[in-house]
């Protein structure tokens, strides 16, 4: 490219791209930053730890749960651990003399953390002072912790088992208990020795072999009770087996369900009778009339009455009945006395 | 081998001093900032979106099956910018830079032009090492930076609009996964991978022998040596920087 | 010849009548097994021409190179302008090269640049003139080669003879003392050849340019030396050398290496040599 030619258009060109990269940069790298901030905006805070736990620099520093800085520097002073934090400023007024500094986790792979509770009840701590260090709830190192307690409580519990204390203790340490266990053992032993012997009446029901035999017997023909009434034999197992049975069983049952049904309906007399009111209320009121008429006759009225109750009548009754009765004899006796039949025509 | 690699190495160290001593070639550097920033610049913009936007793809799936969908824009940009964005920038001036110094060199090696600088009292090195060293060096971040952003914008628009994640939370979880360290290394990576593949084709290309012919395996050997070398030292640089600013 | 290696800018003192301005001295080069130059010994005085004949690859191109500082010999001195410049660093060599020019095989130009700025190159790397005195320096040059309407044209419109006429103008426009010259003529035809052969001359003649002419074109070895130029009333004329001018065009014939002969123009047409008989048939 001739070098007489202006360059000031490709000048331009590299310019405003680099420009734009460069600004996406800035842009990224202010991004990243920002929960932390600049050098400028960041204030440190120590904190001594008998066990860091394998805090790293770099780790994030959180106050209530919030990550606001990092973990700047590890280093030993005597025994125990100082932890060196640089903090975003405005979280300053929140770090005071009531917060506590306590190991916490990322994640459940326990990377671990430094968390700061916020108190802002108190005095800010200054730049490069101390804040309290305590144990955190719920992180790995307090699971461990409650752990380890519940360990040792485990362990006084069996110290003071083998000691024989409580019941449990004496049950582990007693020897009296043992030897009376023992003995029971022993009687328990002897009892079954005996029950197999077949000494008593349970050894005897245990031993005695007829009795088996009989039981064995009662069952066989139990059993062959069951097969006769499987293979269908007597009326019983013609009910378990026969199909035929069942079938007229059924038929008999359905014809019984469609009389039932017819009855309910009100077809025939029968079913009529069950369901016809007004058939109902006439024979009510016959019956009622019947009563009545019986009574009737019961009180003597009418004639049917006088003739059920006067005994008079009953009697020429009677005596005519048999006065008849002769006559009938007589003409039976001599049929030409009686009878004489003209035949007239007119 | 020995003897090549010495050889080098003496460029890239005459190189860097005579970057820092008259006379300096500034109008030739401005060129070569054109030359190679500018004429890489839709290159890289290809390839980066794409890239983006397949990894945002391919990566979609595989995120459903932890339920982690809305990972992508992380995924997305920590690959980017952290690995992706350099190597690939790298590789892409590889090709387009790397052959094409190699090629203009080796041709005005094998048509003495190179010797007729030397008798015209002007460096070589000077005039046509150092501008190209240095506008390799200082553009291949600026062109990565490009094909990081248009990266992450791919991955953006497949995101949304292929894999349903809200536009919002994929803006918010690109800088989630990111350390601020994985920012510079981003950055400082494509410095070195720039020198290293601008400095082999100005060395192939010094060296060209033999006509035309010449000049066609000087080109080949650049591409292939400085895409060899980009891969291979981006390995060491991440090494390194790893130890040196995680 | 005294030991001047600090002196980088020979230039700065003029020679002093016979003081030669390029000296070799038992200069002796191989590449690995292949050896280019043995024992090559030879003086150059100022307004003199220096012809090396030889077949491809008898070193000839190597001598212009060693000369330039473009090689460094493995033995031997070599002497430029009174500097002993064979075991010089390339950044000295810079300093010894503002009296040297060279018109390379083919012309070397820069493709990327124009004409112009090819003539100008050196010219314009020294920053010292301003862009409009160098812009004059290479129109005049250009006119002097015949070529000035092709000042903005780029090097790949051209002619090959063209372009080696812009070469020569771009080997003279920083006014060197020594113009090497490296096969001008190769590869062109009789007319353009000639016209080659006339910038040589002019150079030489009527720029008092001390000439190295490496060629196996005989017909132009022969122009060179058995004519001169003048500047005539209609410009520049060109006629026959007279015999104190053919005593100042030597030749030196390498054969594989080693100086085969040394001599003028017409020591050589009388020579019995075999080889050099072969050669001039």
């Amino acid at each position: 490219m001739p070098r007489t030619r202006s360059l000031a258009w490709a000048e331009l060109k590299v310019g405003l791209v680099s420009i734009f990269a460069i600004g996406i940069a800035a842009f990224l790298i202010f991004l990243l930053s920002g929960s932390t901030g600049f050098p400028w905006q960041r204030y440190t805070v120590k904190a001594m730890f008998d066990d860091i736990a394998g805090l790293k620099t770099g780790a994030p520093v959180r106050v209530a749960g919030v990550d606001t800085g990092t973990v700047t520097e590890v280093a030993f002073k005597q025994d125990q651990v100082e932890v060196v934090m640089e903090i975003k400023k405005d979280m300053q007024p929140r770090i005071t003399d009531l917060s506590v500094a306590a190991l916490g986790s990322v994640s459940l792979l326990g990377e671990s953390a430094v968390d700061i509770t916020a108190a802002s009840k108190g005095t800010p701590v200054p730049d490069q002072g101390y804040v309290k260090t305590g144990k955190a709830a719920g992180s790995m190192a307090e699971v461990a912790t409650k752990a380890g307690t519940a360990i040792d409580g485990v362990g006084t519990l069996v110290s003071d088992l083998n000691k024989g204390k409580g019941t449990m203790g004496k049950l582990f340490t007693d020897e009296q208990l043992y030897a009376d266990l023992n003995k029971l053992v022993a009687g328990l032993d002897e009892v079954t020795k005996n029950v197999n012997k077949g000494k008593g009446s349970i050894g005897r029901l245990m031993q005695d072999p007829t009795l088996v035999k009989s039981l064995e017997s009662s069952l066989k023909s139990l059993e062959g009770m069951t097969q006769d009434l499987k293979a269908g034999k007597g009326s019983l197992g013609q009910l378990l087996t026969n199909d035929e049975l069942a079938k007229s069983l059924n038929r008999m049952t359905s014809n019984l369900d469609a009389m039932t049904a017819k009855l309910n309906r009100g077809e025939g007399t029968a079913g009529k009778l069950l369901n016809d009111d007004a058939l109902f209320t006439k024979l009510d009121s016959v019956t009622g009339r019947l009563d009545k008429v019986v009574s009737d006759l019961q009180a003597g009225q009418g004639t049917a009455g006088q003739l059920l109750h006067d005994k008079q009548l009953y009697d020429r009754l009677n005596s005519t009945v048999t006065e008849m009765q002769g006559l009938v004899s007589d003409i039976r006796k001599d049929p030409k006395k009686y009878l004489n039949v003209r035949v007239s025509l007119f | 081998m020995v003897q090549e690699v010495q050889e080098y190495v003496q460029l890239c160290g005459t190189a860097i001093r005579f970057a820092f001593s008259r006379p300096f070639y500034r109008h030739d550097f401005v060129e070569q900032l054109d030359s190679i920033g500018m004429g890489s610049l839709t290159v890289v913009l290809l390839t980066g979106f794409f890239t983006g936007a397949v990894l945002a793809l391919q990566s979609g799936m595989t995120l459903d099956q932890f339920g982690a969908r809305p990972f992508v824009g992380r995924l997305i940009s920590a690959s980017m910018i952290k690995e992706l964005g350099p190597v690939l920038t790298g590789l892409m001036l590889a090709g387009r830079v790397g052959s094409g110094i190699a090629a203009e060199i080796g041709s005005m090696v094998v048509t003495d032009q190179v010797s007729a600088l030397r008798a015209l009292g002007t460096d070589p090195i000077r005039k046509l090492v150092v501008p190209r060293i240095l506008a390799g060096t200082l553009m291949a971040p600026v062109l990565t930076i490009v094909a990081d952003t248009v990266g992450i914008l791919g991955g953006w628009l497949i995101a949304v609009y292929q894999l349903r994640v809200a536009s919002s939370l994929y803006w918010k979880s690109v800088t989630e996964a990111l350390y601020i360290q994985d920012v510079w290394m981003g950055l400082l990576k494509p410095f070195v991978l720039g020198f290293v593949i601008v400095s082999i084709g100005c060395h192939v290309g010094l060296r060209t022998k033999g006509g035309t012919a010449g000049v066609g395996r000087a080109t080949t050997n650049a591409v292939v040596a400085s895409s060899v070398m980009v891969i291979a030292v981006d390995f060491f640089v991440t090494r390194l920087l790893f130890s040196l600013i995680y | 010849m005294p030991e001047s290696a600090t002196d980088v800018r020979g230039g700065a003192v003029a020679p002093v009548g016979d003081q030669p301005m390029l000296v070799f001295k038992k200069v002796s080069l191989a590449f690995d097994d292949n050896v280019v130059l043995r024992d090559v010994s030879f003086t150059l005085r100022q307004g003199h021409t220096k012809l090396l004949l030889g077949a491809s690859g008898s070193g000839k191109s190597t001598i212009l190179k060693i000369t330039l500082g473009l090689l460094k010999p493995d033995a031997g001195e070599v002497w430029v302008r009174g500097v002993r410049v064979d075991e010089m660093t390339e950044a000295q060599m810079m300093g010894v090269r503002t009296d040297l020019g060279m018109v390379f095989q083919d012309g070397a130009l820069f493709d990327s640049l124009t004409v112009g700025e090819n003539v100008g190159f050196k010219l314009y790397e020294s920053t010292e003139q301003s862009l409009a005195a160098v812009r004059t320096r290479v129109e005049q040059v250009l006119e002097l080669v015949g070529l000035g309407e092709f000042i903005d044209r780029m090097p790949a419109e051209l002619s090959g003879g063209q372009r080696r006429r812009v070469a020569i103008a771009r080997a003279m426009a920083s006014k060197p003392r020594i113009l090497l010259y490296d096969e001008p003529t190769t590869g062109l035809d009789p007319i353009t050849a000639l016209s080659v052969d006339e910038e040589i001359v002019k150079m030489r003649d009527l720029e008092e340019v001390t000439s190295v002419l490496v060629t196996h074109q005989l017909r132009d070895a022969f122009f060179v030396t058995d004519f001169e130029a003048v500047r005539g009333a209609q410009g520049v004329e060109f006629r026959e050398a007279h015999e104190r001018k053919l005593d100042e065009a030597e030749f030196i014939m390498l054969k594989e290496g080693v100086v085969h002969f040394e001599g003028n123009s017409r020591e050589l047409r009388a020579s019995r040599d075999p080889y050099i008989t072969t050669f001039l048939s």
